[in-house]
């Protein structure tokens, strides 16, 4: 065990914390880093919760058999449970979109948009910087940058419901 | 079933969804959803659309 390299992610994942929590208190009109729903939007996103952490456990089970069962696979194992907390993130943040409460009452989408583009772009270098170097897979397996990829994939599903979700107001409001 | 007296009621304000939605503190897409018949609200919300548009609960949300 490499108790520098566990103590290392475990600050990374706070310093995001805390960046995150500056970045949503600037990205909301009200400068509050919490973001407030209305009662329909609390009761639909109630429904999203518990369809993400349904897709959460059902993709941990998954997980759950390959590991006891040794499957050889091309994936560190922390990339298979980061998959699985994404896969509930994007059922989550799919089914909120789709419901029209993807965005709560102080949320500025126009600050929240620009947000979506940096994260993208801090996803996309260390993908080029992997690729480059050649390595995107160490040991035979897919190790960090591979999160990013994940990352990316997620924010395209978000990226892509928003579009579908557009296109398809737009048809309701010309019948 | 669709609310055409709530829509009806905010047309003669001169209110938009959006307008009423700011009043009310919600969103616009849920006083969309109250007027197309998709969403019940609580009386909480039926009490404050009534004061923002001067009508009474039977006015507005009775089924007669």
């Amino acid at each position: 065990m490499n108790i520098f390299k566990s103590a290392g992610a475990a600050v990374g994942l706070l310093v995001g914390l805390i960046i995150a929590v500056i970045i949503f208190k600037v990205a909301n009109t009200n400068h509050k880093a919490q973001t407030e729903y209305d009662e329909r939007q609390k009761e639909i996103r109630g429904r999203a919760y518990m369809y993400a952490f349904y897709t959460t456990v059902a993709c941990e089970c998954v997980m759950m058999i390959i590991e006891i069962g040794g499957v050889n696979n091309l994936f560190e194992n922390y990339l298979l449970h980061f998959a699985s907390l994404l896969a509930g993130c994007i059922v989550l943040c799919c089914y909120s979109i789709w419901h029209d409460v993807y965005w709560g009452l102080n949320n500025d989408p126009r600050r929240y948009s620009i947000i979506f583009i940096i994260v993208t772009a801090l996803n996309i270098i260390p993908i080029i910087g992997a690729v480059k170097s050649g390595t995107l897979m160490e040991n035979g397996k897919f190790g960090l940058p591979f999160m990013n990829i994940l990352v990316m994939i997620m924010l395209a599903s978000i990226g892509l419901i928003f579009l579908i979700k557009h296109i398809a107001d737009g048809r309701r409001e010309e019948e | 079933m669709k609310n055409l007296r709530l829509k009806s009621a905010r047309a003669a304000k001169d209110l938009s969804q959006d307008d009423l939605a700011k009043i009310c503190g919600v969103s616009r897409q849920t006083i969309s959803a109250i007027e197309k018949g998709d969403y019940n609200p609580t009386i909480r919300l039926c009490i404050a659309i009534c004061k923002a548009l001067d009508k009474t609960l039977d006015e507005l949300f009775w089924e007669s």
